[in-house]
């Protein structure tokens, strides 16, 4: 590949970067908000609820997300009704169909990692909670959420960084993204390895920021006495420490 | 004596039969990749069998080259990079010849060539412009749909870039089901998908544009439509360029093309190629 070649794609492919950037950003909030209502509704005291509910997140976590997009883009225009009626302002777009069906796949798969996340805290807690006269709301925001989020928080980034990554199969229903730029450079140029070895790095660059910025948010979130104690040596040797953070080192004869 | 010269003869015999395929099998079997869903150029029967106007004339010019030949379906997308990896020696399916990619690798002579077409839903009031100016005026700022890769996105990078919304579609179906469903206003291909689609039951709102957009207005369309294949296999080349000589001269790439398109999208034997 020259070099005329070599700037104008990664021009061409910078400027796909913000597609794949904004249907993320989108998908996201909403899939949260699928995900926050299916776990709603799962523990519902209504059977007729949690039923849905637990379909919902059945169907979508047990269908690949490439025929969710193909059903919902090719599949829903079939029917001349669906055209006439106020929802194809929606369905006509590709983009807005793209995050439709992002988010509830990304909903589905949240709703697991929250159903995780409240699983894992001790229902010792709750009663001590509750043994102090909090009212439920309180509990909720000052006790569950709280130690939810932090157990849920590295499933969570997971689910993140999947979704970005799934933003490429967008682009089989003509929503340019990085990866169907990709695709049309490769057969403008049919230089097939230098193009995706420079959207892979795009990806990864896309997704290192992330991985890191969530490690933060991780640690912040994290109470002190919790923290996995850094792995560098202790500036003064001192006794081990009380929790027995320290124990897996070996002691060195001084 | 006389029964000795019979015993040679059977000998004789026994050789000759025995030699055709031992040299049949020096040769090595022709891999044939191929869309399978560009009708009429490629497709697929219900029984999963390639079939097609490119699959046909394939199988004449393997016949003609006395050689095997085994096809393969994969989608156009991925085709030209398996090509060069090696894991087939020719590609066929209403493959356009273009200099970009005569610049890494290597075309049998043309053998059909024809026009690109808008086509639009025959409410869209689209139709009967007589000239491609007069059309272009009607289409600028319409959202317009087309296959990536193809002679008609060139077209449009071209023509109309930055005047009307592309939508890049991986396969020719999938473009169809949109133009259909109303989300490109137009599409463009190549005129024979278009003849496949407005004669299908479902196709029966859609009508191709005129004018005929051809390589006589715009030469970067190119020639016409021929084999791909690397440019280190001169050899199968050249039987093949042969074998459609011969095809060609006999009428019978005609007759397929008029089997499949309806008219003669044939074209002349290669000056260059074939001799006068």
């Amino acid at each position: 590949m020259d070099f005329d070649t070599t700037l104008r794609v990664a021009t061409e492919l910078f400027g796909a970067i913000w597609v794949t950037l904004a249907l993320a950003a989108a998908t996201l909030p909403l899939g949260f908000l699928f995900a926050a209502l299916a776990t709603w509704a799962r523990n519902s005291r209504y059977r007729i609820v949690r039923l849905v509910a637990e379909a919902y997140v059945l169907v979508f976590r047990s269908t690949p997300l490439l025929v969710q997009i193909f059903l919902l883009y090719y599949g829903l225009s079939q029917f001349a009704w669906l055209r006439a009626s106020w929802a194809w302002i929606v369905l006509r777009d590709p983009f807005s169909c793209a995050i439709i069906a992002m988010s509830l796949c990304a909903g589905a798969y949240t709703s697991e990692v929250m159903r995780g996340g409240l699983a894992a805290i001790p229902s010792g807690v709750i009663e001590a909670a509750r043994a102090l006269g909090l009212s439920q709301l309180r509990v909720f925001f000052l006790v569950t959420a709280p130690i939810a989020i932090r157990r849920a928080l590295p499933a969570y980034s997971n689910e993140i960084i999947v979704t970005l990554k799934s933003t490429s199969l967008a682009s089989t229903i003509t929503v340019m993204e990085l990866t169907g730029v990709a695709k049309d450079l490769m057969s403008q140029t049919f230089a097939v390895i230098e193009v995706f070895c420079m959207v892979a790095v795009i990806y990864l660059v896309i997704n290192m920021t992330l991985i890191f910025a969530l490690r933060r948010l991780e640690i912040w979130l994290t109470p002190d006495y919790l923290r996995v104690k850094s792995h560098r040596r202790p500036k003064h040797a001192g006794p081990a420490m009380p929790d027995g953070a320290g124990a897996w080192r070996p002691s060195r004869p001084t | 004596m006389f029964r000795n010269v019979t015993r040679l003869a059977g000998v004789l015999s026994l050789c000759a039969t025995l030699a055709v395929p031992a040299s049949a099998q020096e040769q090595p079997e022709v891999r044939i990749g191929t869309d399978g869903g560009y009708e009429p150029w490629t497709s697929m029967t219900s029984d999963g069998e390639l079939t097609g106007f490119d699959v046909e004339l394939a199988k004449l010019v393997c016949e003609r080259m006395k050689r095997s030949c085994r096809f393969t379906a994969q989608p156009w997308e991925g085709q030209i990079p398996a090509l060069e990896q090696g894991k087939y020696d020719i590609l066929v399916g209403g493959i356009s010849i273009t200099p970009e990619r005569q610049k890494r690798l290597a075309f049998t002579q043309s053998y059909a060539n024809l026009p690109i077409n808008f086509a639009a839903a025959k409410s869209s009031g689209l139709n009967g412009k007589a000239t491609w100016p007069e059309l272009r005026a009607a289409l600028v700022g319409k959202t317009i749909g087309v296959q990536t890769g193809t002679q008609s996105q060139k077209f449009m990078d071209n023509e109309l870039k930055g005047e009307v919304t592309l939508r890049l579609y991986d396969n020719q179906d999938s473009l169809n089901l949109d133009l259909l469903a109303g989300r490109v206003d137009a599409a463009l291909a190549g005129r024979s998908p278009w003849i496949a689609l407005t004669r299908s039951p479902q196709g029966e709102p859609i009508e191709v544009l005129s004018p005929n957009l051809d390589f006589e207005q715009f030469d970067y369309l190119g020639v016409g439509v021929g084999g791909l294949m690397r440019k280190d296999s001169d050899d199968l080349r050249k039987a093949w360029d042969e074998a459609l000589c011969t095809l060609k001269a006999e009428g019978e790439v005609k007759r397929i093309a008029e089997k499949w398109f309806g008219f003669d999208v044939s074209v002349k034997p290669d000056a260059k190629i074939c001799g006068a």
